[in-house]
Order: structure tokens, then sequence, then C-alpha cells
């Protein structure tokens, strides 16, 4: 798949990236191997692949946390040079700020970003609708469980009215009950709001329940191997999971690693 | 309630006890009162102190030079060690000698603070910044530069810039910290206060210490130290308010910040 990055019909663009650590001493480690990939405007893509796969780093790298070592990462046209105004991360951890309310977590993008935050206010109140947790606004993150906590990330990702959503295994660190409904609440706030996502996850199950497509990733270097497209009829609920055609997609997933393991060794 | 009620008045019988202990072995062994005056003989060295009101210039001097000591020796901890923990050429450039400066007993330093800055309040209050400076500041670059990396990196994601991330990120992580570094500096300022009116003073509780030396005054000697430990403590009080106050959300610190 060859992709032209001034392409700027784009929302997201990755041109034969890599990214190699070099540390003193020790031998240089590939994590992402002359990577490229490509998300329109307005679509769920999901990197898949096992933990250690470069898969977080590549995320790094589109939020503009770490320089890639060769190729290029663009949004909407533009080459990734350091973080930017139009894209919001959510991290696998909540990560939020504990000495700060919920609102206040919410508003960092607009405080980082030198806006007003009076003119943010109706927004907080809104995403705070939009995520269930009205009731919340002056409560410590303490005093949420970590599936409110991983909402207020997502609030806070949304805040600043981000084109992009860059989610890092956003749900890894919850428990299984609590995953489902963040995918199910995950699916309504993309349809709701329309931001082109890129979702990262080692959950075979997750992705294809989001994702409009794909990306199959294998490990030691990083790069894709797959690219596999979900037709699954939109809005998909707890029961498309029970469907056959669910659980057919996730098994030829599964085998894709299978075959790749077996032709490695 | 019982557990209140028992933290109030289990010191209490400790403290009857001591004072038993103390009068009885008075007589008991017919201790001079040069060497350990009675209960009631520093009493009323207290109150010839605070009630005639004969110490309150030398409590009063104290209470001066070390509060204001301690607030410039905090001050500079924190920034200084903002600074060091924030710039990794700031570091190298100074790094060495503070472990120099931090090995030496400062207290030795108070005869050379004196000749610098002579035999007023500026002295004592340079040796009780010297002396609660180094904690401090050791407390303050470890707290900030302990502070949860991905809490960095989110903020960075999103744009912040260096100021926000330590305002808004670094500084309050490190809060628990910079709490237990005043703690311990409560009483450092005042093991300052009193050495460097040891060495060229005749003001203050620790002249007023040296003074009862001359004529063997113990009781006055013992006024004197309950006047140092009610200053220490209500230090230590206020400190550990603000503590609750301002840390609210990490409630474990408050304790293990005096174990550190």
């Amino acid at each position: 798949m060859v992709v032209n990055g001034s392409d700027s019909s784009a929302a997201l663009s990755v041109d034969n990236l890599s990214v190699i650590y070099s540390s003193s001493g020790r031998k240089s480690h590939v994590a992402i191997d002359s990577l490229s990939l490509r998300a329109e405007n307005g679509e769920f893509v999901s990197v898949l692949g096992p933990s250690g796969c470069g898969k977080s780093t590549l995320l790094s790298v589109v939020a503009g946390l770490v320089p890639g070592s060769k190729g290029t990462a663009s949004i909407f046209g533009e080459k990734v040079s350091g973080p930017r105004r139009d894209v919001g991360v959510v991290f696998q951890k909540a990560t939020l700020l504990p000495w700060m309310t919920v609102s206040d977590n919410i508003l960092i993008p607009v405080r980082a970003q030198r806006k007003r935050v009076a003119d943010y206010r109706t927004r907080v109140q809104e995403l705070l609708h939009l995520i269930g947790l009205e009731k919340f606004a002056d409560s410590y993150p303490e005093e949420l469980s970590g599936g409110m906590q991983q909402r207020v990330g997502i609030a806070r990702a949304l805040i600043h009215e981000p084109r992009l959503l860059l989610m890092d295994e956003p749900f890894a660190a919850l428990d299984a009950m609590t995953r489902e409904n963040m995918s199910l609440d995950l699916q309504h706030l993309w349809a709701e709001t329309g931001k082109s996502v890129l979702f990262i996850t080692h959950s075979i199950p997750e992705a294809v329940f989001l994702s409009d497509r794909i990306l199959v990733m294998s490990p030691s270097p990083g790069r894709i191997i797959h690219e596999v497209k979900v037709d699954l009829p939109r809005p998909r609920a707890l029961e498309t999971m029970a469907s056959k055609e669910f659980a057919e997609l996730c098994g030829s997933i599964r085998r894709m690693f299978a075959d790749f393991k077996a032709s490695q060794s | 309630m019982t557990d209140r009620l028992t933290s109030i008045l289990y010191p209490v019988v400790t403290f009857l006890i001591l004072l038993a202990v103390w009068t009885v072995s008075i007589t008991y062994f017919q201790v001079p009162d040069y060497i350990l005056p009675r209960p009631a003989a520093v009493l009323q060295s207290l109150k010839v102190g605070y009630l005639d009101g004969e110490y309150w210039p030398h409590f009063l001097f104290t209470l001066k030079t070390t509060v204001s000591g301690y607030i410039l020796g905090c001050f500079l901890a924190i920034a200084v060690g903002a600074m060091l923990a924030e710039s990794r050429v700031f570091e190298k450039f100074v790094a060495p000698y503070i472990v120099a400066l931090q090995s030496m007993p400062k207290v030795a330093l108070a005869p050379l603070i004196i000749v610098w800055f002579g035999f007023g309040l500026a002295s004592k209050i340079v040796t009780v910044a010297l002396m609660c400076f180094f904690p401090l500041f050791v407390n303050t670059v470890i707290g900030i530069r302990q502070t949860d990396p991905a809490l960095v990196q989110m903020m960075r994601s999103f744009g912040a810039s260096g100021w926000l991330i330590f305002f808004y990120g670094k500084l309050p992580a490190a809060a628990g910290h910079i709490f237990a570094g005043l703690q311990i500096g409560i009483v450092l300022s005042l093991i300052g206060a009193i050495v460097a009116e040891f060495v060229a003073s005749d003001q203050g509780i620790g002249g007023l210490i040296q003074s009862s030396l001359a004529n063997f005054d113990t009781a006055r000697m013992f006024a004197a130290l309950f006047s140092l430990i009610a200053i220490g403590l209500c230090g230590t009080q206020i400190v550990q308010w603000l503590h609750r106050r301002f840390v609210f959300w990490n409630k474990g610190m408050a304790k293990t910040a005096l174990a550190e």
C-alpha cells in the first residue's frame, strides 16, 4: 500500500515510518519498521497487535510525543512535528490529575492551548452529559471508579474539538464487564461526534466491534501484516458480538496471528 | 471517640508519672538544685518569664529569627530545588557543590556567618535559612522528579507548555515531599536559631540558656527548653494542618512524611 503523505483528504497518513531506539552499549531496537497506514476522515481505524509490537510507539509518533527515525506521519496533510491542537489523545491509564476536579481535568487541553476557560464551561457540561457523569463535575478523580475515570479521560480528549482522536488501549486497564460497556459508549460517542479515530488495542473482539477497518500488526519489528475491513452494520450492539459474522471475523484474525507465528518459526 | 479520649489521656498519664519520678528522685537522691531543679522551681521560672514578662523579648527574638529564616530558607530551597529538578544543565553545574555542602554539618558555619553578617538579626536568619534549606531542597528535587511520567506525557500531548506542566502537574505532585521537607525544617531551623544565639548573642532563648549557665540557673534552662518545645510543636502543627489542607488528595501522606 503506497500512501501519498501530501494527500490532505486523509485524517492520518503514515508513510514508511521507522522508529529505532538506540541506546549506547546495546544493540539498537527496531520498534517500528517502514510502516505505512492511512485513516480517512471520519473513519474508525484500529491497530491490533500483541503487546510489544510497537503499536503504542506508533501512537506516540502520531501524537507528536516521539520523533520517528525515518519516514513521516501526517495529520490532515500536515507533517507531525510535535503535539497538535486538532488531536485528542486518550491514554491507557486515565492519567487524571488527582488535585483537580473532574471539570478542571477535562479543561486541561483548553488551558494547555491558552484558550479562555470561560468559553468552554458549557462544553464541559455537554461532555459530562455525554459520558453520563453530570453529577461528578466537582468530584475528585479518587471518588470515581476506573471506568468513570477513563470516561473523563475521553471527555478531556474531546473538549478542544479535535478532528482526530488517538486512543492508546484506553480500556486495557478496566475489568471485562466495564470494558464491553465502554466499547458501546465509545461507539455511541463516535457516531455522535464523527471524529476520525485511531484506536490501539490488543483485544480482537474490541477491534472488530468498534472499527471500520483493522490493521493487524506483527511484533519485532513492528509492521502491518494484514488489513481487515469490518462490514458489520452499525450501530452495533452486544448482540452483534454473539453473531456468526462477528465470530468469523474474530476467528480469521486469530488465524492471521497463528499463521504469522508459524511462518516465523 | 474513645480513641480520641485515650490519645489525650494516656500522654497525660505519662506526664504525671515522669513528674512524680522527677520529684521523688530529687528528694530521694538529694539532687542539688543546680543539677536538677524541682518542678516547682521550673514553674516559678516560667511564671517570672512569661507572666512577669522577663522572657518575652527573648522568646520573640528567637521566634522572629526562626520564622524569618525558615521562610527565607524554604523559599530558596523550593526555588533552587525546582530549578535543579527541571534543568539537567543547571544540575551538572551545581550538583557536586550541593552534595559537598550537604555533607558538612551546617552548624559549623555559624561562626563564619557571624563574621560575614554581624552580631545582629541577619546572621541568625542566615543560619536558620541554611539549616532548613537542604532537606527541603532535596525533597523538592525528589518530589518533582518522581512525578508520574504518564501525567507529564498526557499534558505534553495536549500542547501544554513547560510552565503549565510544572505548576499544574509537577509542583502538586511534589507537594507531599515538599511538606515532608517543611516539617523537618521546623526542628532544624530551631537548632539553627539556638546555635546562632549560642555563638553570638545575649538575646533570644539561646542567649537565655547561655546566661543561665553563668549562675547554674538550671530552672531557667528548663523553662527555656519548654519554650523551645512550644515553638517547635506549634510550628509542626501549623505545617501539618497546611499539609492536610493543601495535599487533600493524598491522605496517607501526612504520616509517611514524618517517617522519611
